[in-house]
């Protein structure tokens, strides 16, 4: 682990249409709003620069909201802006969000131009019911012709997001929808498990959602693994697989702790034991952006024994886990001193390993990892 | 004080069945008398602990002495001896009625004659009070007074057509109680002149004054400076003051001579050493014979008491020994359990004593409690010939070693309406009872007399009773004795490990089902987790009875970037909160509220 490196997310918050399980900050807006936005992200970005002058930036990632919705121009403008205030790294792995429906020649091209290098589209499902559902405004089609035109611009790494545990779904459905995917040799697969999260529209009709039970949901979870591997992917994470080589270099980076810097609204930044988050507010932002003592918010400050527990919970998502040397050389004190009895507990019923220096959770109980996490808490 | 002699005094108690306004009355009495103004009191003064007034029921018993200008105008001093309501302090009611010269007989206008109403009539009347009826709660609708004034004399013999029909609530004809207590109840009889001879019916731990000893007078007198002699204990102690209970307050006075009701204070640091029901007598000047009827109560159900937390355990001792000071029947002795870790083995009076110790530990002391099953103490008779008192199912020898063993039973009382006698005998059936007989009271009602096994009724008898009966069932017993049983060590294990504290003793006949019912609730009540946990009932090796909670097989955090890290992180520490509620064996992580379910398994 290099100290020096920074990682930057930038938030992009507006969607065409809200999604029926979607509580992220996002929203639909009208081109003026856009471009304030944009402005004042600029603004946020060049304001920041200073405060990062010591750190490489090994990876960026416009994430939303639908970055891929912004107009023509947008992207460019906002990456030139990153590569002049921050130190950003040759090989940095520089990814943008899009949905199916939003893209066409143009953009993608504008995005090459402007440095990013990775595309990760959100295709959630490939059944035309489901993806109603869900409350998606593309269908499978639009998403087979944007998977089309993304290879044929150039990219060289794309990621799909799908989900499992939707409505009506089944184990078999499933599967299929795995194996169509992973046929588009695609480098990178997120596959979640659908979670209801309060102030959705899925939360207020959950009751009237015909779901998969959990045992249909641990056959999904298992299936995954099964179907992907046959094409060459590899499960480095929970919900993560890649073509050897392809793992997500930003997501990485949340789960072994290393330093990141959001911009935009309501985006979350975490450095030197500190983590806080943007304004949520539009129009705070908006008129606050390069001011942070203005637009910062929840400011935690983690005690030494919170971030012993950070790396655990973040670390052991991985299926490789976490090095204890890290651990010892991060902190100055050993895995065992902290953590002993907890872990001799799990690595004699099974529920860890230890190999090579290592600590991870068998892939058979990543499923279950909650029961496993909270005795690091 | 002097002003009074003998024949101006009045002391008396209220007996009812629960809930048939006893305190309501005691409450009235008082404010009519002048005692308080309205404005002053506070319902159900002689109540004062929290418990009782939420629960409606009287723990300990109280007094209360009040002045009353009758209507032929002379000043007659009433002491009103409240008593507690319960069969678990049968005992203390015993000794609060033997303090009293009469009693008040109340009872509900609606309602009617209940088990405890005749439990503690022939209390009474075995202590040859004087005894005249009220009929309560007369403004309600569903009062029929008249029925049960007829009930009163069929049933107790008594005559009732001049009792007054009051409502306590209101106020309405209370008056005329005050008049027949002067009228009806007999003036204190006792010589002044006699060596010292006073009973105690109640005592108190004060942090100021030591114990505070509630006491009637028999003969004699007490004041400042006496040494007096608690004849049972043995203990000697120079008066300090001496005096009567106002509403909420302590009155010193010079003396207190017999016939009369009051408190003495002795710097006596233990309520041990003035157990009720010994007498007090002077040490310099005493009594030949202590008053009758003392004996030394022992505690009949007993549990294990732990702290949620174990760090707690230091705080669990300091409450019961507190407690202890105020309470001579609590029992208890530290005890070790590979379940629930440090606690205590605590023996009560009874199931509602147990209760009510439980919820002041909670309350007063502000302690999070896990309770082992309660269970009553068993004679166990070896090979070897030695009998020993069982309170504590861990503790059972191997059954090699058992000749035989006996169970405590008791004589019930059930009184129910003709309707439900089915459902009541058959209730006892099931309970093991023997059937003694039946008696009618009237047409419609009648007392159901059994023998039952103590055990039986501990747990929810009461509760069964009253779903039985849709309410209308009533049940008082008394301690019959101990018979000879078949009965077994219930063993419970929890992925192959022995959970001591969820074992209990049960009849040999009764095992089966419990053991089953045992392991159903388990399940209910135990998280699934990483593994497959097997829950097993086992009398010795052989298992009885036998679910599975089956393995979690989804439980994660599906995303999780560096948006929501603190959020994720927050549902960890919620879910690691429940689990620090939980004990663990082995790999097993068990909620306190499985221990507790397992106590109420009849309820479902």
């Amino acid at each position: 682990m290099n100290y020096s490196e920074t990682e930057g997310y930038i938030h992009i918050p507006f969607c065409a249409k809200k999604c029926s399980y979607c509580d992220f900050l996002s929203f639909s807006c009208g081109r003026k709003q856009q471009h304030q936005y944009v402005d004042a992200l600029i603004k946020e970005i060049r304001s920041r620069s200073a405060e990062n002058m010591d750190y490489k930036m090994r990876s960026v990632f416009l994430g939303g909201g639908t970055p891929s919705l912004l107009e023509y121009g947008s992207v460019k403008k906002i990456m030139k802006s990153m590569y002049d205030n921050y130190d950003i790294m040759q090989d940095a792995e520089i990814t943008i969000e899009a949905n199916p429906s939003t893209l066409d020649e143009r953009k993608l091209e504008e995005y090459l131009n402007s440095g990013i290098n990775r595309i990760s589209v959100g295709c959630q499902s490939i059944d035309d019911d489901q993806l109603k559902i869900l409350g998606r405004l593309h269908d499978s089609e639009g998403f087979f012709k944007t998977i089309d035109i993304i290879k044929k611009s150039g990219f060289k790494n794309i990621s799909v997001d799908l989900m499992s545990g939707l409505p009506d779904q089944s184990v078999s459905g499933w599967k299929e929808t795995l194996s169509v995917i992973a046929e588009l040799k695609v480098q990178h697969i997120s596959a979640y498990s659908l979670i209801i999260e309060e102030g959705t529209e899925f939360h207020k009709i959950e009751d009237k959602l015909n779901l998969p039970d959990e045992s249909e949901l641990s056959l999904m979870y298992q299936s995954k693994g099964d179907v992907l591997c046959k094409y060459g992917f590899k499960q480095y994470e929970i919900s993560n697989y890649s073509m050897p080589g392809f793992e997500s270099r930003h997501n990485m980076g949340y789960w072994q702790g290393v330093r990141y810097e959001g911009f935009g609204l309501g985006a979350a930044s975490y450095e030197d034991h500190t983590r806080y988050s943007n304004t949520s507010d539009f129009d705070d932002y908006i008129i606050n952006s390069d001011d942070k003592n203005r637009i910062r918010r929840d400011i935690i400050h983690l005690t030494d024994e919170e971030c012993y527990s950070e790396f655990m919970i973040l670390g052991l998502r991985l299926v490789n886990g976490i090095s204890e040397t890290e651990f010892s050389e991060r902190f100055n004190v050993s895995l065992d001193q902290i953590y002993g009895n907890v872990i001799k507990k799990h690595l004699n019923q099974g529920t860890l390993v230890r190999a090579d220096n290592r600590i991870f959770i068998p892939e058979k109980y990543l499923f279950v990892s909650n029961q496993i996490l909270t005795d690091f808490i | 004080m002097s002003t009074f002699d003998k024949s101006h005094i009045r002391n008396f108690c209220i007996i009812a069945h629960i809930d048939h306004g006893k305190s309501t009355l005691a409450d009235r009495i008082i404010e009519m008398t002048g005692l308080l103004t309205q404005r002053e009191m506070q319902d159900q003064i002689l109540d004062n602990m929290d418990l009782e007034r939420e629960r409606g029921i009287t723990i300990k018993a109280q007094a209360v002495r009040t002045v009353y200008k009758a209507k032929n105008g002379e000043e007659y001093i009433l002491n009103m001896i409240d008593t507690p309501g319960h069969v678990d302090f049968n005992y203390e009611v015993s000794r609060s009625l033997a303090a009293c010269d009469g009693a008040i007989l109340v009872v509900d206008a609606a309602q009617g004659i209940e088990a405890q109403t005749l439990g503690n009539l022939y209390l009474a009347l075995d202590h040859d009070l004087e005894v005249f009826p009220v009929i309560n709660k007369v403004d309600l609708p569903s009062a029929e007074p008249e029925r049960v004034i007829n009930e009163i004399e069929d049933v107790i013999g008594i005559e009732a057509q001049d009792a007054p029909q009051i409502s306590a609530k209101t106020g309405l004809n209370v008056d005329q109680v005050l008049e027949a207590i002067v009228e009806k109840i007999p003036a204190p009889s006792g010589d002044e002149d006699s060596p010292l001879q006073a009973l105690i019916f109640d005592s108190v731990y004060d942090s100021y004054k030591g114990v505070i000893i509630s006491c009637r007078v028999m003969n004699g007198k007490v004041k400042k400076g006496t040494k007096i002699k608690m004849m049972a204990t043995g203990a000697v102690e120079e008066v300090v003051e001496v005096g009567y209970f106002g509403a909420g307050q302590m009155i010193p006075c010079d003396e207190l001579s017999a016939g009369m009701v009051g408190y003495i204070t002795a710097s006596i640091k233990n309520v041990s050493l003035t157990s009720v029901g010994d007498t007090v007598t002077d040490n310099d000047r005493p009594c030949e014979e202590p008053l009758p009827g003392y004996k030394k109560v022992n505690p009949m159900v007993y549990c294990g008491l732990y702290p949620a937390d174990g760090a707690h355990y230091q705080d669990l001792r300091d409450a019961l020994e507190k407690l202890k000071l105020n309470d001579a029947s609590l029992f208890y002795e530290p005890e070790t359990s590979v379940a629930l870790g440090f606690g205590f083995r605590c023996g009560f009076l009874g199931l509602l004593h147990l209760e009510i110790i439980q919820e002041r530990l909670e309350r007063e002391y502000n302690l999070d409690l896990i309770t082992t099953a309660p269970s009553v103490i068993y004679k166990v008779h070896k090979t070897d010939g030695t009998v020993f008192d069982l309170t504590n199912p861990t503790n059972l020898p191997d059954a090699s070693q058992i000749e035989y063993m006996e169970e405590p039973i008791v004589k019930a009382e059930i009184m129910v309406t003709t309707d439900f006698i089915g459902p009541i005998m058959q209730l006892c059936q099931e309970r093991r009872g023997q059937y003694l007989g039946t008696e009618y009271i009237e047409q419609t009602r009648a007392v159901l007399k059994y023998i039952l096994p103590l055990n039986e009724i501990i747990y929810d008898f009461f509760d069964a009773l009253k779903s039985r009966s849709k309410g209308y069932a009533s049940f008082d017993y008394e301690l019959e004795g101990y018979q000879r049983s078949s009965l077994v060590k219930l063993d419970i294990l929890v992925n192959k490990e022995e959970v001591d504290a969820l074992s209990f003793i049960v009849f040999e006949g009764s095992a089966y089902d419990r053991g089953r019912r045992m392991c159903e609730k388990l399940k209910e009540e135990i998280p699934r987790q990483l593994f497959e946990i097997p829950i097993q009932a086992a009398i010795g090796s052989k298992i009885i009875a036998r679910e599975t909670v089956r393995a979690l097989r989804k439980d994660v955090l599906a995303k999780c970037y560096g948006g929501d890290i603190t959020r994720k992180k927050k549902l960890l520490e919620k879910q690691k909160e429940g689990k620090k509620r939980m004990r663990s064996i082995g790999n097993v992580e068990i909620p306190q509220k499985a221990f507790l379910s397992v106590l109420k398994l009849d309820e479902s």
